[in-house]
């Protein structure tokens, strides 16, 4: 009897210490596998003369945005990447490898990569100062030799102009994407409410704030108590009505560069408008708490028939299908484009997109700088965009006029719901370097609403203001940028919401906190990059 | 306790004598014992190691060694940060009424449970009283949207429905502190029951019922019985709470709140996700997090220490 209990323990303590150097091991194997993923096969192509039967591993990051719809395969094993690995891959010896990162948050994730040395071959971002600071940080390779050597045809298809925006530091150290589309935003209005009330679509300032009030009292539609008349509060979307209020023949380029907004002439009177907006109930009087935290209510109260207009993202509401949706729900709603928002010189200023969309990197990291290079540049040849971009012929698209044209079908929706982040040399559909209204017409994806595409793109681009560009990285705004960012949105929602007697007070001492907390620092520094650029 | 005292030094001495034998006959027990010390030391103890990065200018393409140093110099930038006042300011806030509101309710609670006879209805009671803990902060933030909103929450549309004024319980900083307070109670506070009711099972029945004997009411036998027999839990438990004054969780007040109410929302936590993380300023939120971690240890220490003055207990 005494020893059993003995026989037993020893028995146990064999399995503990199985299961403890079982678990060491695998341990230590992902731990060990993962940079010997990207460094193994470097090792062999660092040497040149690797024998042909041990291919190359090219690592890609791939946004996940997580829209991936039922029944379709997974992000990193579907048409698009089958076609890359055939025609790329194969050829060339080459396995391609994606490595998924969360869109919402992919600047954090992509910091952790780097950091950790397990950042894939290549990498992209849309923040600039997050590449400024890899670049000062010395974690990304020049390109600009292997662009010569192995990048011809994406030279061409991108332009020196374009390319000249990934230079830092006199480097080619990032390839920008370019952006076959430059608006920002653009904004509609429920055209059945306005016939409903016998209004015309509104065209001014002045006329807009009217229709919103009539909105609000007539309750046009199905909205009801509910009705919101005017849908989407953030910072970002206020850009029309925020530049249509600033006055532009006091602001130099300088300034336009420099100036934090909130210090733009005129640019209090426009908050003062939308301060009067949400006083007299014309937006969403809870959106402080929507705001950048659920972006689903908005389309949520759309699609519910209470919202009159809205500013969102140029071609959203067919891109997100939430525009057919609506039709849906409700087979008399129709959203019309108008452009109202007019400056007192009579244009109708927004912010629109420059040239170029997100930055490419290579890490200094990897070994595979030239497949990686190589790999942008097959993708730029003509083939390759329109199959990356449009799937196969026949199946998921057919040419019409010299345009590839989505065909409507379940194999389309299932091949095609995130081809952009695969051909990521280009934002947005690319069909010609010479015909601009060709591209526009290539990127209204839904051919059943192809006018409202053609026609947000030609708003948000009319008046278009870029802002100018100095390639010297601010230093402060590296370190402030997510500060003031978060500032911007505090400032904006007290500001909206304060009591109209007290606006000029909460603007002034928000105002001024926001100067305190780096803004002034900011605006300083890029006052002296401007004039050490262009005043010389 | 004495007696639990005397127990508890009889058997180190004893250890202490046959130490070496006891190893040589239990080393299958030490053995098992590796397992869990492991885990500690690599994922508890070695991270540590990278608290040096506070006191480097870290440069995540060289790695935390090859990183020059700087000294203070971290902590001189985070001391002349306003906002770092502010969170700090906040945080303290908010842990110390946490601590006065939060803190008492699963005693009463407890207490109340464990007066009830009626078995499936204690039982009932303790299930409803602890699920709210199993919902996810991100939930429970969605959950307060809809129900709170200042113009659309059920909530509200209930009051206005009675004629009453809406009340900004998201929007409006005082308000926002109690809806904070509520929310965290209706959270935790069944969950915090439990240790309670477990000390509760060790009191000695003989003494309720000397003190029926002796004529007691229900509430004098909580007075003189019921709150002595769990006063050491209950101190344990409070000092280790003051122990985290300077730390608070991620989740409540990132959920909760909104850009209207973040002169009192902002904490450390979030100050350093803001700051630290989304700027990819490792330094900064090392820097900050080892400063917490200083302060706490401060509190613990002397919580602990007036706690042996005052009542002769302590968490060693």
């Amino acid at each position: 009897m005494r020893r059993m209990p003995r026989k037993w323990t020893n028995s146990l303590v064999a399995l503990m210490a199985a299961a403890l150097i079982l678990a060491g091991c695998s341990g230590g194997n992902t731990q060990g596998n993962e940079p010997a993923s990207g460094g193994q096969p470097n090792a062999s192509s660092g040497q040149g003369e690797a024998p042909k039967g041990d291919p190359i591993t090219l690592r890609v990051e791939l946004f996940d945005r997580n829209n991936t719809p039922a029944g379709a395969p997974p992000i990193t094993d579907n048409f698009m990447t089958k076609y890359i690995q055939e025609n790329f891959g194969d050829p060339n010896n080459i396995k391609v490898e994606f490595v998924t990162v969360p869109r919402s948050e992919e600047v954090d994730k992509l910091n952790v990569l780097m950091a950790a040395n397990q950042a894939p071959d290549i990498v992209y971002t849309y923040d600039l100062p997050t590449v400024q600071r890899y670049v000062k940080d010395g974690g990304i390779t020049d390109l600009g030799p292997l662009l010569e050597e192995h990048g011809q045809t994406l030279k061409s298809v991108l332009g020196e102009e374009l390319l000249s925006y990934g230079i830092f530091d006199g480097k080619q150290y990032t390839i920008p994407a370019k952006r076959v589309l430059q608006p920002q935003s653009s904004t509609f209005i429920r055209a059945d409410w306005l016939e409903e009330l016998g209004l015309p679509l509104p065209e001014t300032t002045e006329q807009f704030y009217e229709t919103m009030k009539a909105f609000k009292e007539k309750k046009p539609g199905k909205s009801g108590d509910n009705v919101i008349p005017y849908g989407q509060m953030d910072y970002f979307h206020m850009h029309p009505i925020q530049y249509s209020f600033w006055e532009w023949d006091k602001i130099t380029e300088e300034d336009l560069y420099a100036n934090a907004e909130w210090l733009m002439p005129g640019n209090k009177e426009g908050y003062r408008f939308l301060n009067k907006m949400f006083n007299e109930g014309l937006v969403d009087p809870d959106f402080p708490l929507h705001m950048n935290k659920d972006t689903q209510q908005f389309q949520k109260n759309l699609l519910n028939g209470y919202i009159g207009a809205a500013t969102t993202n140029t071609n959203e509401p067919v891109y997100m299908g939430y525009l057919a949706e609506l039709q849906k729900n409700d087979p008399n709603a129709k959203l019309a484009i108008i452009d109202p928002f007019t400056s007192a010189d009579g244009k109708r200023p927004k912010p629109i997109y420059p040239p170029n969309g997100l930055y490419i990197m290579v890490p200094k990291a990897s070994k595979n700088a030239e497949a990686a290079v190589k790999y942008l540049n097959w993708m730029a040849e003509t083939e390759n965009i329109i199959a990356l971009q449009n799937g196969t012929e026949g199946e998921t698209y057919k040419m019409e006029n010299g345009l590839p044209v989505t065909l409507d079908n379940d194999q389309a929706k299932q091949t095609l719901y995130n081809y952009f982040d695969y051909c990521i040399i280009l934002n947005g559909k690319y069909v010609s370097t010479t015909d601009e209204l060709k591209n526009i017409e290539a990127n209204a994806s839904d051919p059943n609403f192809k006018d409202f595409t053609v026609e947000s793109i030609a708003t948000g681009t009319n008046d278009g203001v870029i802002k100018p560009r100095v390639v010297t990285p601010i230093e402060a705004e590296i370190k402030y940028a997510p500060t003031l960012k978060q500032k911007d949105d505090e400032i904006f929602v007290k500001v909206i919401t304060a009591k109209p007697e007290n606006f000029d007070a909460v603007y002034d001492k928000e105002v001024a906190d926001y100067m305190k907390i780096g803004g002034q620092e900011v605006m300083d520094e890029k006052r002296a990059a401007y004039q050490a650029e262009y005043n010389q | 306790m004495q007696i639990a005292t005397k127990r508890h030094t009889g058997a180190a001495s004893r250890v202490r004598t046959n130490s070496k034998s006891s190893l040589v006959r239990d080393w299958q027990l030490y053995l098992l014992l590796l397992l869990p010390l492991a885990y500690f030391f690599i994922f508890k103890y070695i991270p540590m190691l990278g608290a040096v990065i506070a006191f480097k200018d870290y440069n995540m393409f060289q790695g935390v060694l090859a990183s020059p140093w700087v000294g203070f110099e971290t902590f001189r930038e985070v001391f002349a940060m306003n906002g770092f006042y502010i969170a700090l300011r906040n945080t303290f806030m908010l842990n110390l009424l946490d601590l006065l509101i939060s803190f008492p309710i699963p005693i009463i609670l407890a207490i109340l449970l464990n007066e009830l006879r009626v078995k499936w209805f204690k039982k009932g009671a303790q299930t409803i009283l602890y699920l709210p803990h199993f919902i996810s902060w991100v939930i429970i933030g969605g959950m307060a949207i809809q129900l709170l909103a200042t113009n659309n929450g059920i909530v509200n549309n209930i009051l206005k429905s009675f004629g009453m004024q809406p009340v900004p319980f998201l929007t409006e900083p005082f308000y926002w502190v109690i809806t904070y307070l509520g929310i965290g109670v209706w959270q935790s506070a069944g969950w915090g029951t439990i240790i309670y009711l477990a000390a509760l099972t060790g009191i000695n029945k003989d003494l309720y019922e000397a003190a029926d004997v002796d004529g007691a009411t229900r509430m004098r036998k909580i007075w003189h019985i019921t709150l002595p027999g769990i006063k050491p839990t209950i101190v344990i438990l409070l000092i280790i709470n003051i122990g985290h004054m300077a730390t608070i969780g991620f989740d409540r007040p990132f959920v909760l709140s909104n850009p209207l109410v973040t002169d009192v929302s902002e904490v450390i936590s979030t100050y350093v996700y803001k700051i630290g993380i989304q700027s990819a300023r490792y330094t900064i939120a090392t820097a900050i997090g080892l400063f917490q971690a200083v302060v706490g240890l401060i509190f613990l220490l002397s919580a602990d220490y007036i706690s042996r003055k005052v009542n002769d207990q302590g968490i060693w």
